[in-house]
This record gives structure tokens, C-alpha cells and sequence, in this order.
């Protein structure tokens, strides 16, 4: 396959969207999380519960809903850790969400190996068709990266507008971005910044859980250890670079997307390039971003940190 | 009077701490379309006793009757149900939101949508009554102060709060904007609303108050009305014995010789922006054995003034000479060793390391040299020695130098840094807000040291929110607008009105430029 040929390219915008969604709804749950005010580096260990949770539930019921809706319960779930030590108790945030990754990521192999012996094929379970959409697929790059995807991809670009309505023009959303602002004032306003807060961690758990889901069950139709590889990590480092708004992050998430497809891609046409180095694509990209983000904080001001009432 | 049913009536109210009584058995009554002052100094238990009102704390007894009907308040919701809504001293306003949106907060429990339309027509239709225009689409961080306070009293009257409590609200303010908010305040109780107003500023109280009530350690001590008292009287009752109430400064020019080289010079100083504001330029001098006071709203570069001028912060432009040497680039030890000495504004943080035993504390710009160190070891028995002296001479109240710094109360506390940097012989000292939050006897305390400095022969430059402390202890006084030096006044030409205008950025007429040549040229 030629690089400069428009099948080249569609194939990249196409697996690019593909690629962006686990990263954009793990930013998407970002948000809500730090919005109220807590910082969720926990969301790794969230995505790789929820891929695992949702392979393990779809390949033993035989149902995709079922094992994308239990992929977002066991996110949630695991999240609730963070509730209770950072938002219930005082603890580190930091130190929590790490934490709970290293704990994630042993506790998802160590299952995966009892209920999965390893032998000579590995599970799988049925990846959901592409479903085109008839006319605009046929738009050069566009068309491939928008209208040529399985269903969920559709599904999960509704978030993004759902997302900014939820945090932007509801009172639920002011009340929350009010507890991550400036938790004292939103009290004497009568809102409950604990429970505000514990509602955004566990929105953010249950999007993490998806977006594992996502990755196991549709991208890949089978679980492999340590299988979100960090996205959860990018998925933060571009909440900053996103603003905090659901439709920038939407835009950075497809920069990584992009990365990762075309790294894909050009492994697959063999350039000259070792593969390493292909793969470290998106990782380096995340700290070029992250340096270039500027100084100006547009943080929730109260991010990170813990708030007692009187 | 007395027949009508109090829009709020506090009986036998006590609130402990532990074993200590902030608030203790206090009767009150808050009449309807009241404007009731509290008066007291700090730690009177004002703050606690409307902290009780406003459902922050739960009395320990006593009981609350709103309306003629016993109330309890688990909180400050509770409290904004029954229509009682207090303006802090530190706005409850979230910066990244616009108006709308801070009035809009705390709906989710009873709506989805935000409603937006509605409040702002409620809000025009309040902010037209009571005549405070405020633009509802302006986020809050960009409003100027006064403007912030005014949506917080918005934001209260939406709420349908008919009593009001205003804490310390006119700290923040230009006398200008105190005389705007004390006609606002008089319009609202004319329509009905009970203000609380809790002060320890006396002339505003005797302007705006129907009634005064006086607080000392956590009783009732008096109550009067602004027809039957004196501002004389309210000091004495605050305090409890008989005070000077706004002594003259015995100020001398003729005392300030011109010295060749100034204590501290300020030459076309930039600084880079700090808090959203940017530094400079600024020119300005301080001569050996003169104060220099410094007037301002708080955050228009008086805090970047002082940190420029005890090297902590970095200048970007011109040049800042102590003794006639040029300090760039010498950072905060070359201050220290240029003998400059600095009352910071945080005495708790800054000031001291509250961990810290007393002599450590002293150490602190003193343990690097010669006779407190030695080979590089402290000699803890040197600074043992040192530190009593200290506390005897400067009168500290304390078990000893090794007691905790954070065991001293705020004047105490304020005593000890101040004779540390003292005990230095400083040629300049830089002192910011240092009589801030103390009582009236530490106030003296502080006031007469500075004094003493001044007159040992160190140039002093003083940062202050408090006009009559800056007239009666500086012997010049310039003012800061947004990181500039919007005026400069002599002894003579003391007046709260220009300075007020100054500080809001507005140039007294027939002084088209008020920018003088410093003394030092």
C-alpha cells in the first residue's frame, strides 16, 4: 500500500476516531471527576477493571450490552476507592490513584489467569459490525473516519455533546464545577460538596470502565494484560491540554487517535523506522503537549484538594 | 418598639470552645429593618456569635426565635430558608463563574435547567431597586471589589433574606465605596431588611447604625444608640478602660535630614506581573529616620512593593539601591546582609514557622553569622540568651524560649518578629499590615516600636489598610493604584477623602499630576 494514496488515509482517519474514543471517554470522566475537585489519577486502573469486567461478562453471557454495562459498573466500582479515601477521608490523591493502578493492573492479570487458563487460543468474543452509513461514507477521509464505524463508536461521540450539556447548562453541572471552584462558597449556597464530589468520581469511573470496555470488547473482542497501556494517563494529560471542555478534549483526543493509527499503519506498510520507536508515537506526543500547554492554569481551583466542612 | 415581634431574638446564647466561652450567654435583639451594629475587637466574639446566627456553628445552649418562633440551624442552608443570609468578610463568590451563574448555584436538589432567564430578570428588578448597577454576564474575577461585595448582597436578597449580615464588610473597601455601601445599607433597612453590620471601625458604625451593640470576650457589655454616644465612649467600652483615640503624629520634616544616600530607593522599578496585575514603574525613596507610608486597596502592588524591597521577588526593570548600593540580583540574603529588616503580612506562615520553639524562631536571620554560629553549628546557648532578652525587653507574654511559636498569640507572636528584626539595628524596615488583626494594646505596642526604629535612624517604609494608623505614624504617605504610585501626600495634606480618591485611581482636581520628584533627587 502506497502512504501518499487516499486508501492509506482512509484507513487512518477510520482507525483514528477508532482509536480516539477509550482516550476521549476516559477524558470525558476526567472532567467531571476534577470539575468537583478531585483529582482521579485512578482512572488506568478504572479503564483496565472496566476492559476486563466487560470481556469476562460479554464472553460468559453472550450479550455486548451486558458486557459494556458491566465494563462501566466495575469502573464505577473501583472508583469508589477514591470516594472514600479522597473525598469521604483526606488521603493523598495522588498517592491514591496510584494506588489503585498498580492494584488494578495485578489484580486484572491475576483474575484474567484463574478464570482463563492460558493455552493455545485465547478467548475472544464477537466484535460489533461496521455499520456504514450510506452516502456520507463515501466522503474521501471524512467519510472513513465518521461515517464507516461500528455502532458503539456512533454511540460514544454522543457523550461528547451530552457531557458539555450535563456540565454547562444544567444545575447539577454548575453545582459541581462550583465544588471544584471554590467548595466553601458552593455550601453556603446549599450544595453538598461531598456528595458533588462523590458523584463526579463515580461519572468518572463508570466513563473509564467504558472506555475499557471499548477497548476490550470492541476494538480488540478479547482481554490481554495490561491492556489500556497507559491511555488512562494520556487521558489526563489531555484533560489539561483540553481545557476541561468536553469538546476540546474531543479534538485532543483525536490527535492521539491519530498518532496511534498512523503508527499502526506504518508499521503495517513497513517504513524504514524500527518499530519501537513507531510505537513510542502517541507517549512522546503526550509530553511535547504537555510542555507546550500553558502556563496560565484554567484548573478548577480547588483541584486536588480536600475539603472539610466546619 | 419592644411590643413588636424581633425579626431575630437571641436568648441566653453560649457557644464553648472546649473550656473557653466564645459567645457567652448573650441576649440580643434584631428589630425589623434594623441596621444593628456589633462592635468589638478581635476575638470579641462577633464572628462566633453570628456564626451561630448564620447556622455555621450549634449554640452549646441557648435558644434562636425568628419571628416569635424557636428555631434551630443545622447549617447554612437552613439559615437561608429562614431568610438570614450573611456577606463574609472573604466573598463566597466563585471567580470562574460570571453573576448569573453564582446567584444560579445550589439548585440541583429541586431542578434540572439552570433557569437563567428568570434570575436575571429577578436580579435586574433588585439591582434597579436598591441602585447597584452590576453587569450579570461579567465573571466575577474581573467585577472590582466593591462591585463583588454588591453581588453577594444580590445574592442574598434573591435568596429572600430579610436579615442580612455583613462581616467586616467595609475592610476591602475605599472610603468611597464604604460611603456607597452605607447608602445601600440605609436603603435596605428603609425597605424593610435587618442588617447586622459587625465592625470595629467606629466612625462607620456612628454613620450607619440605628443601634450598637459592644462585645467584649464573648459578653454583651453595652448597649447604645449614634445619638447617645461618643466614638471616645465606644473605644472605652470595646476595650474596657480608656484609650487614645487617633493620636496626632508628632511629626517632624524638620527631624528627616537629607541624607546623600536614602535608606531604601526605589528607581524606576518594574516588576512582573503578579496576581493578575502588573508592577511598576515605580520611584520612590525613604530617607534614614523617616516612615513612608504605603495606602491602598489590598492587591494594588503593595504586596509586590514589599517583596521587591526585601529581595524576595525578583525586579525586571530599573534598580533598587539600599544605603546607596545597588541590589540586583543579591536575593533576599543580600537584603538581610544590607541590614533590611521585614515584618511580613503573614505573621503565621511567613513571619514564623509555627513548629518552631521561640529561639528558633529568633534564629531565623540570625543563624548564619557570627556570634550564633560557629564551624557552621548553631550555638543555641548565644541564641537562649538572646531570646530572653528579647522577651523581657519587648514585654512577650510566654512560658519561656523554648516554647512554640504557635503557642503565642497574635500579638505576642507579632512582639517576637518584631524584635527580631529590631534587634538586627535595621537601616530600613519594611513593614506590612503589622498591626492587622491585634488588639488594641498590642496596637500601641507595635505602633511605639515602629517609632522607636524610626527614630534610631532606620527609614521605614509601612504598608497599612488603616488610614488613621498610616496619618498618625507616617511622615509622608503615598498611594498605590493598580502597581503604580497613584499620588503622594505630605504631613500637612492628610485628608481620608483625597487619599480614598487615590486609592480608587482618581486624581484630587488641581493636581493634574501628582507624581513629585522624591525627596532623595
Amino acid at each position: 500500500m502506497e502512504i501518499w494514496s487516499v486508501v492509506f488515509w482512509n484507513g487512518v482517519a477510520t482507525a483514528a476516531v477508532r482509536m480516539s474514543i477509550p482516550i476521549l471517554l476516559a477524558g470525558l470522566g476526567i472532567v467531571f471527576s476534577e470539575r468537583s475537585g478531585v483529582l482521579n489519577i485512578g482512572v488506568e486502573g478504572q479503564m483496565l477493571s472496566g476492559a476486563f469486567g466487560a470481556f469476562a461478562f460479554a464472553y460468559f453471557t453472550g450479550s455486548f450490552f451486558l458486557g459494556a454495562a458491566f465494563g462501566a459498573l466495575v469502573g464505577m466500582i473501583v472508583s469508589g476507592i477514591t470516594v472514600y479515601m479522597c473525598v469521604r477521608r483526606p488521603v493523598n490523591q495522588i498517592v491514591v490513584g496510584v494506588t489503585v493502578n498498580i492494584l488494578c493492573l495485578g489484580l486484572t492479570s491475576f483474575i484474567n489467569r484463574i478464570i482463563f487458563t492460558p493455552g493455545a487460543t485465547p478467548p475472544r468474543v464477537p466484535r460489533p459490525p461496521v455499520f456504514a452509513i450510506p452516502g456520507l461514507d463515501s466522503i474521501p477521509i471524512i467519510g472513513a473516519a465518521f461515517f464507516r464505524q461500528p455502532v458503539p463508536v456512533y454511540v460514544m461521540l454522543l457523550a461528547i455533546p451530552l457531557a458539555y450539556l450535563v456540565l454547562y447548562r444544567s444545575s447539577f453541572g454548575l453545582d459541581l464545577r462550583a465544588a471544584g471552584e471554590h467548595p466553601k462558597a458552593a455550601e453556603t449556597m446549599g450544595v453538598k460538596v461531598a456528595t458533588m464530589r462523590t458523584r463526579g468520581v463515580l461519572i468518572s469511573g463508570a466513563f473509564a470502565g467504558l472506555a475499557g470496555a471499548f477497548l476490550s470488547i470492541v476494538s480488540l473482542g478479547r482481554f490481554v494484560e495490561n491492556i489500556s497501556s497507559g491511555r488512562g494517563f494520556i487521558a489526563l494529560a489531555i484533560v489539561i491540554f483540553g481545557r476541561w471542555n468536553p469538546v476540546f478534549i474531543f479534538g485532543a483526543a483525536l490527535i492521539f487517535g491519530t498518532a496511534e493509527a498512523l503508527q499502526l499503519r506504518l508499521q503495517a506498510v513497513g517504513v524504514g523506522v524500527p518499530h519501537e520507536f513507531l510505537l513510542m508515537m502517541p507517549y512522546v506526543l503526550t509530553i511535547i503537549v504537555l510542555a507546550l500547554t500553558s502556563k496560565r492554569s484554567l484548573a478548577p481551583a480547588a483541584l486536588g484538594r480536600h475539603y472539610q466542612r466546619e | 418598639m419592644s411590643t413588636e415581634v424581633a425579626a431575630v431574638e437571641m436568648l441566653g446564647v453560649t457557644k464553648a470552645f472546649g473550656d473557653f466561652l466564645a459567645v457567652d450567654a448573650v441576649d440580643l435583639q434584631l428589630h425589623r429593618g434594623e441596621v444593628l451594629a456589633i462592635l468589638g475587637e478581635n476575638g470579641a466574639g462577633k464572628s462566633t456569635l453570628m456564626n451561630l446566627l448564620y447556622g455555621l456553628y450549634r449554640p452549646s445552649s441557648g435558644t434562636i426565635i425568628r419571628n416569635g418562633e424557636p428555631i434551630e440551624l443545622d447549617g447554612p442552608l437552613a439559615a437561608i430558608e429562614q431568610g438570614i443570609a450573611m456577606v463574609h468578610q472573604h466573598f463566597m463568590l466563585v471567580n470562574a463563574l460570571n453573576v448569573l451563574e453564582n446567584v444560579a448555584i445550589g439548585q440541583s436538589r429541586r431542578r434540572i435547567g439552570l433557569g437563567l432567564r428568570q434570575i436575571r430578570e429577578r436580579l435586574h428588578e433588585l439591582c434597579e431597586r436598591h441602585g447597584m448597577p452590576i453587569d450579570l454576564d461579567a465573571p466575577v474575577s474581573s467585577l472590582p471589589v466593591g462591585v463583588q461585595q454588591r453581588v453577594e448582597i444580590i445574592k442574598a436578597l434573591y435568596h429572600g433574606a430579610d436579615v442580612l449580615i455583613l462581616d467586616e464588610p467595609t475592610g476591602v473597601l475605599t472610603p468611597q465605596e464604604t460611603q456607597a455601601l452605607i447608602r445601600v445599607v440605609r436603603e435596605m433597612a428603609a425597605a424593610g431588611t435587618s442588617v447586622v453590620f459587625i465592625s470595629h471601625k467606629l466612625s462607620e458604625v456612628m454613620q450607619v447604625s440605628d443601634r450598637i451593640v459592644i462585645m467584649r470576650r464573648g459578653k454583651l457589655v453595652g448597649t447604645t444608640t449614634p445619638a447617645q454616644t461618643t466614638v471616645q465612649d465606644l473605644a472605652e467600652m470595646m476595650v474596657g478602660r480608656s484609650v487614645q483615640v487617633n493620636r496626632t503624629n508628632d511629626s517632624g520634616s524638620d527631624r528627616i535630614k537629607l541624607h546623600r544616600s536614602p535608606a531604601l530607593n526605589f528607581y524606576r522599578v518594574t516588576a512582573h506581573e503578579a496576581r493578575g496585575l502588573p508592577f511598576g514603574p515605580v520611584s520612590c525613596s525613604v530617607q534614614p529616620g523617616e516612615i513612608l507610608g504605603v495606602a491602598g486597596v489590598d492587591g494594588n502592588g503593595q504586596s509586590t512593593l514589599a517583596e521587591l524591597a526585601v529581595g524576595i521577588r525578583d525586579i525586571s526593570g530599573g534598580e533598587i539601591y539600599v544605603n546607596g548600593n545597588r541590589m540586583a540580583g543579591k536575593g533576599p540574603l543580600g537584603f538581610l546582609n544590607a541590614r533590611v529588616s521585614c515584618v511580613p503580612e503573614d505573621r503565621h506562615r511567613v513571619g514564623s514557622v509555627a513548629g518552631f520553639e521561640l529561639w528558633e524562631s529568633v534564629a531565623m536571620k540570625n543563624h548564619f553569622g557570627s556570634p550564633y554560629n560557629e564551624f557552621g553549628f548553631m550555638r543555641r546557648d548565644r541564641l537562649l540568651t538572646l531570646t530572653e532578652g528579647l522577651i523581657m525587653q519587648f514585654d512577650i507574654r510566654t512560658t519561656g524560649a523554648t516554647a512554640q511559636a504557635q503557642s503565642l498569640s497574635g500579638g505576642n507572636l507579632q512582639k517576637l518578629i518584631i524584635a527580631r528584626e529590631l534587634d538586627r539595628a535595621p537601616r530600613a524596615l519594611v513593614a506590612m499590615h503589622p498591626t492587622r488583626g491585634l488588639d488594641v494594646g498590642a496596637v500601641e505596642f507595635v505602633q511605639s516600636s515602629i517609632r522607636s526604629a524610626r527614630d534610631n535612624g532606620a527609614g521605614v517604609l509601612l504598608i497599612s489598610a488603616e488610614l488613621e494608623e498610616l496619618f498618625s505614624l507616617s511622615d509622608r504617605i503615598i498611594v498605590m493604584y493598580q502597581g503604580k504610585i497613584a499620588g503622594e501626600l505630605q504631613s500637612h495634606e492628610y485628608n481620608a477623602n483625597r487619599v480614598g480618591l487615590l486609592m480608587s485611581g482618581i486624581r484630587p482636581d488641581g493636581e493634574p499630576n501628582s507624581l513629585r520628584p522624591s525627596m532623595a533627587s
